[in-house]
Protein backbone atom coordinates (compact mmCIF):
# COMPACT_ATOMS: atom_id res chain seq x y z
CA UNK A 1 0.00 0.00 0.00
CA UNK A 2 1.41 3.45 -0.77
CA UNK A 3 1.40 6.30 1.72
CA UNK A 4 -1.60 8.02 0.20
CA UNK A 5 -3.66 4.82 0.40
CA UNK A 6 -2.57 4.35 4.03
CA UNK A 7 -3.68 7.92 4.85
CA UNK A 8 -7.03 7.26 3.19
CA UNK A 9 -7.44 3.98 5.06
CA UNK A 10 -6.81 5.73 8.39
CA UNK A 11 -9.44 8.37 7.58
CA UNK A 12 -11.97 5.75 6.50
CA UNK A 13 -11.53 3.22 9.29
CA UNK A 14 -11.58 5.92 11.97
CA UNK A 15 -14.73 7.43 10.37
CA UNK A 16 -12.77 10.69 9.98
CA UNK A 17 -12.20 10.99 13.71
CA UNK A 18 -8.45 10.66 13.41
CA UNK A 19 -7.35 13.68 11.45
CA UNK A 20 -3.62 14.08 11.43
CA UNK A 21 -1.56 16.08 9.00
CA UNK A 22 -1.01 13.67 6.16
CA UNK A 23 2.63 14.69 5.87
CA UNK A 24 3.42 13.37 9.35
CA UNK A 25 2.67 9.85 8.13
CA UNK A 26 5.83 9.71 6.03
CA UNK A 27 8.57 10.35 8.61
CA UNK A 28 6.77 7.75 10.76
CA UNK A 29 6.79 5.19 7.91
CA UNK A 30 10.47 5.86 7.25
CA UNK A 31 11.37 5.39 10.91
CA UNK A 32 9.32 2.18 10.98
CA UNK A 33 11.24 0.92 7.97
CA UNK A 34 14.58 1.78 9.59
CA UNK A 35 13.38 -0.18 12.65
CA UNK A 36 12.51 -3.16 10.43
CA UNK A 37 8.76 -3.10 11.08
CA UNK A 38 7.83 -2.36 7.47
CA UNK A 39 9.60 -2.75 4.13
CA UNK A 40 9.07 -0.69 1.02
CA UNK A 41 9.62 -0.93 -2.71
CA UNK A 42 9.13 1.41 -5.63
CA UNK A 43 6.51 0.24 -8.14
CA UNK A 44 4.27 1.71 -10.78
CA UNK A 45 0.97 2.83 -9.27
CA UNK A 46 -2.49 2.18 -10.74
CA UNK A 47 -2.20 5.38 -12.74
CA UNK A 48 1.32 4.36 -13.78
CA UNK A 49 3.25 6.74 -11.57
CA UNK A 50 6.38 5.84 -9.60
CA UNK A 51 5.14 5.16 -6.07
CA UNK A 52 6.60 3.70 -2.91
CA UNK A 53 4.64 0.73 -1.55
CA UNK A 54 4.91 -0.34 2.07
CA UNK A 55 4.35 -3.77 3.56
CA UNK A 56 4.41 -4.86 7.20
CA UNK A 57 7.07 -7.41 8.20
CA UNK A 58 6.67 -10.39 10.54
CA UNK A 59 8.71 -8.47 13.15
CA UNK A 60 6.42 -5.49 12.63
CA UNK A 61 3.32 -7.62 13.28
CA UNK A 62 4.82 -8.92 16.51
CA UNK A 63 5.76 -5.40 17.59
CA UNK A 64 2.31 -3.96 16.87
CA UNK A 65 0.59 -6.86 18.65
CA UNK A 66 2.59 -5.87 21.73
CA UNK A 67 1.69 -2.22 21.35
CA UNK A 68 -1.96 -3.08 20.82
CA UNK A 69 -2.27 -4.92 24.11
CA UNK A 70 -0.41 -2.13 25.93
CA UNK A 71 -2.76 0.41 24.40
CA UNK A 72 -5.85 -1.64 25.32
CA UNK A 73 -4.65 -1.86 28.93
CA UNK A 74 -4.07 1.91 28.93
CA UNK A 75 -7.56 2.67 27.61
CA UNK A 76 -9.13 0.31 30.16
CA UNK A 77 -7.26 2.05 32.97
CA UNK A 78 -8.42 5.49 31.78
CA UNK A 79 -12.02 4.26 31.53
CA UNK A 80 -11.90 2.91 35.10
CA UNK A 81 -10.59 6.25 36.39
CA UNK A 82 -13.30 8.13 34.49
CA UNK A 83 -16.04 6.00 36.00
CA UNK A 84 -14.72 6.65 39.49
CA UNK A 85 -14.50 10.41 38.93
CA UNK B 1 32.76 2.59 11.72
CA UNK B 2 32.02 6.27 12.03
CA UNK B 3 33.87 6.90 8.79
CA UNK B 4 32.08 4.07 7.02
CA UNK B 5 28.64 5.25 8.07
CA UNK B 6 29.55 8.80 7.16
CA UNK B 7 30.62 7.71 3.69
CA UNK B 8 27.45 5.68 3.37
CA UNK B 9 25.43 8.73 4.26
CA UNK B 10 27.20 10.81 1.67
CA UNK B 11 26.56 8.22 -1.03
CA UNK B 12 22.96 7.70 -0.01
CA UNK B 13 22.06 11.38 -0.14
CA UNK B 14 21.31 12.00 -3.83
CA UNK B 15 18.92 9.06 -4.30
CA UNK B 16 17.42 9.61 -0.85
CA UNK B 17 16.64 13.21 -1.70
CA UNK B 18 14.98 12.20 -4.96
CA UNK B 19 12.98 9.41 -3.33
CA UNK B 20 11.67 11.75 -0.64
CA UNK B 21 10.81 14.33 -3.26
CA UNK B 22 8.98 11.76 -5.44
CA UNK B 23 7.07 10.25 -2.54
CA UNK B 24 5.77 13.62 -1.32
CA UNK B 25 4.90 14.74 -4.85
CA UNK B 26 3.03 11.49 -5.50
CA UNK B 27 0.94 12.00 -2.38
CA UNK B 28 0.05 15.60 -3.23
CA UNK B 29 -0.85 14.66 -6.81
CA UNK B 30 -3.09 11.83 -5.65
CA UNK B 31 -4.89 14.17 -3.27
CA UNK B 32 -5.35 16.82 -5.97
CA UNK B 33 -6.73 14.24 -8.40
CA UNK B 34 -9.14 12.91 -5.82
CA UNK B 35 -10.28 16.44 -4.96
CA UNK B 36 -10.89 17.10 -8.66
CA UNK B 37 -12.98 13.93 -8.86
CA UNK B 38 -15.00 15.24 -5.91
CA UNK B 39 -15.81 18.30 -7.97
CA UNK B 40 -13.37 20.90 -6.62
CA UNK B 41 -11.91 23.48 -8.97
CA UNK B 42 -8.15 23.10 -9.55
CA UNK B 43 -7.04 25.96 -7.28
CA UNK B 44 -9.13 24.66 -4.36
CA UNK B 45 -8.01 21.07 -5.00
CA UNK B 46 -4.36 22.10 -4.75
CA UNK B 47 -4.87 24.32 -1.74
CA UNK B 48 -6.67 21.55 0.12
CA UNK B 49 -3.92 19.04 -0.73
CA UNK B 50 -1.26 21.29 0.80
CA UNK B 51 -3.38 22.15 3.83
CA UNK B 52 -4.03 18.50 4.61
CA UNK B 53 -0.40 17.58 4.10
CA UNK B 54 1.07 20.20 6.44
CA UNK B 55 4.51 21.72 5.97
CA UNK B 56 6.13 20.06 2.95
CA UNK B 57 9.66 21.22 3.76
CA UNK B 58 9.42 20.16 7.38
CA UNK B 59 8.11 16.75 6.37
CA UNK B 60 10.91 16.22 3.85
CA UNK B 61 13.52 17.14 6.44
CA UNK B 62 12.06 14.68 8.94
CA UNK B 63 11.89 11.96 6.29
CA UNK B 64 15.55 12.48 5.48
CA UNK B 65 16.50 12.54 9.13
CA UNK B 66 14.71 9.21 9.64
CA UNK B 67 16.79 7.67 6.85
CA UNK B 68 20.15 9.16 7.65
CA UNK B 69 20.27 7.86 11.15
CA UNK B 70 21.27 4.26 11.26
CA UNK B 71 21.45 2.32 14.46
CA UNK B 72 24.24 0.35 16.03
CA UNK B 73 24.75 -0.69 19.65
CA UNK B 74 23.37 2.59 20.89
CA UNK B 75 20.51 3.46 18.64
CA UNK B 76 19.70 7.08 18.39
CA UNK B 77 17.27 9.18 16.54
CA UNK B 78 17.39 12.74 15.54
CA UNK B 79 14.44 14.87 14.87
CA UNK B 80 14.79 18.23 13.31
CA UNK B 81 12.10 20.14 15.03
CA UNK B 82 10.52 23.30 13.88
CA UNK B 83 11.27 26.11 16.23
CA UNK B 84 7.59 27.06 16.19
CA UNK B 85 7.98 30.70 15.43
CA UNK B 86 4.41 31.36 16.37
CA UNK B 87 2.03 32.66 13.73
CA UNK B 88 2.47 32.95 10.01
CA UNK B 89 5.56 34.10 8.21
CA UNK B 90 9.17 34.12 9.26
CA UNK B 91 10.52 36.38 11.93
CA UNK B 92 13.64 38.43 11.90
CA UNK B 93 15.47 37.39 14.99
CA UNK B 94 18.75 39.14 15.35
CA UNK B 95 19.74 42.75 15.29
CA UNK B 96 23.14 42.09 13.81
CA UNK B 97 23.55 41.24 10.17
CA UNK B 98 23.22 38.83 8.49
CA UNK B 99 19.75 38.13 9.86
CA UNK B 100 18.87 34.82 11.47
CA UNK B 101 15.50 33.49 10.45
CA UNK B 102 13.13 31.18 12.22
CA UNK B 103 12.24 28.05 10.31
CA UNK B 104 8.72 28.48 9.01
CA UNK B 105 6.97 27.98 5.73
CA UNK B 106 8.48 30.93 3.89
CA UNK B 107 11.86 29.25 4.28
CA UNK B 108 12.91 25.93 2.80
CA UNK B 109 14.19 23.76 5.63
CA UNK B 110 17.86 22.84 5.90
CA UNK B 111 18.63 19.28 4.82
CA UNK B 112 21.00 17.17 6.89
CA UNK B 113 23.86 15.87 4.73
CA UNK B 114 26.26 14.29 7.18
CA UNK B 115 25.40 13.37 10.72
CA UNK B 116 28.11 12.03 12.97
CA UNK B 117 26.69 9.53 15.41
CA UNK B 118 26.67 10.71 19.04
CA UNK B 119 28.32 8.05 21.16
CA UNK B 120 27.10 6.83 24.48
CA UNK B 121 29.57 7.56 27.25
CA UNK B 122 30.49 4.40 29.15
CA UNK B 123 29.08 5.87 32.38
CA UNK B 124 25.74 6.72 30.76
CA UNK B 125 25.57 3.27 29.20
CA UNK B 126 26.29 1.63 32.56
CA UNK B 127 23.58 3.81 34.16
CA UNK B 128 21.22 2.70 31.34
CA UNK B 129 20.37 6.33 30.76
CA UNK B 130 18.00 7.00 27.86
CA UNK B 131 16.14 10.01 26.56
CA UNK B 132 16.50 13.12 24.45
CA UNK B 133 18.69 16.20 24.55
CA UNK B 134 17.19 19.21 22.82
CA UNK B 135 19.77 21.51 21.33
CA UNK B 136 19.41 24.82 19.53
CA UNK B 137 21.87 26.27 17.10
CA UNK B 138 22.32 28.83 14.40
CA UNK B 139 22.80 27.28 10.98
CA UNK B 140 24.59 29.74 8.67
CA UNK B 141 24.98 29.21 4.90
CA UNK B 142 28.26 27.36 5.61
CA UNK B 143 26.11 24.40 6.72
CA UNK B 144 27.85 23.89 10.08
CA UNK B 145 26.05 24.73 13.32
CA UNK B 146 27.32 27.57 15.47
CA UNK B 147 26.17 28.83 18.88
CA UNK B 148 25.05 25.35 19.91
CA UNK B 149 23.22 25.38 23.24
CA UNK B 150 21.31 22.75 25.19
CA UNK B 151 17.72 23.90 25.67
CA UNK B 152 16.46 20.74 27.34
CA UNK B 153 19.03 18.77 29.24
CA UNK B 154 19.04 15.01 29.64
CA UNK B 155 22.19 14.50 31.62
CA UNK B 156 24.83 16.93 32.80
CA UNK B 157 26.78 14.40 34.90
CA UNK B 158 27.43 11.40 32.70
CA UNK B 159 28.25 13.27 29.51
CA UNK B 160 25.24 12.83 27.22
CA UNK B 161 24.47 16.58 26.98
CA UNK B 162 28.07 17.23 25.97
CA UNK B 163 28.01 14.32 23.55
CA UNK B 164 24.88 15.66 21.84
CA UNK B 165 26.49 19.09 21.43
CA UNK B 166 29.74 17.57 20.18
CA UNK B 167 27.90 15.51 17.56
CA UNK B 168 25.73 18.40 16.38
CA UNK B 169 28.81 20.59 15.88
CA UNK B 170 30.15 18.01 13.41
CA UNK B 171 26.99 17.74 11.36
CA UNK B 172 26.79 19.25 7.92
CA UNK B 173 23.61 20.62 6.38
CA UNK B 174 22.45 22.01 3.12
CA UNK B 175 21.47 25.44 4.47
CA UNK B 176 17.94 26.81 4.53
CA UNK B 177 17.00 29.05 1.65
CA UNK B 178 14.74 32.05 1.26
CA UNK B 179 13.73 32.85 -2.30
CA UNK B 180 16.52 30.56 -3.48
CA UNK B 181 19.34 32.20 -1.50
CA UNK B 182 20.97 30.47 1.47
CA UNK B 183 20.18 32.15 4.78
CA UNK B 184 21.00 31.64 8.44
CA UNK B 185 18.30 29.91 10.48
CA UNK B 186 17.87 29.02 14.10
CA UNK B 187 17.00 25.35 14.43
CA UNK B 188 16.14 23.01 17.26
CA UNK B 189 17.15 19.39 17.13
CA UNK B 190 16.43 16.50 19.37
CA UNK B 191 19.23 14.00 19.85
CA UNK B 192 17.74 10.86 21.33
CA UNK B 193 19.81 8.28 23.13
CA UNK B 194 18.29 4.85 23.35
CA UNK B 195 19.87 1.55 24.35
CA UNK B 196 19.01 -1.48 22.28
Amino acid sequence: MHGFAIAERIHETSADILRVEEGSLYPALHRMEEAGWVTSEWRASDNNRRARYYRITAGGRRHFAGIESEWAAHVKAVMRVMRLA
Amino acid sequence: MALVSRLLNVFRIPSLGRDVEDEVRFHLEQRVQQNLRLGMIKADAEKDAYTRFGSVEHTKTRMLAARLISSHAAAFMVTLALTAAGAAGWMLMARRSPPIYELTDGISAPIPLEMAKPEYTSLAKRAKLQGAVRVRCVLPPSGHCTDVVVVRSLDTHLGLDDEAVRAVRQWRFQPATLDGSPVSTRIDMEVTFALR
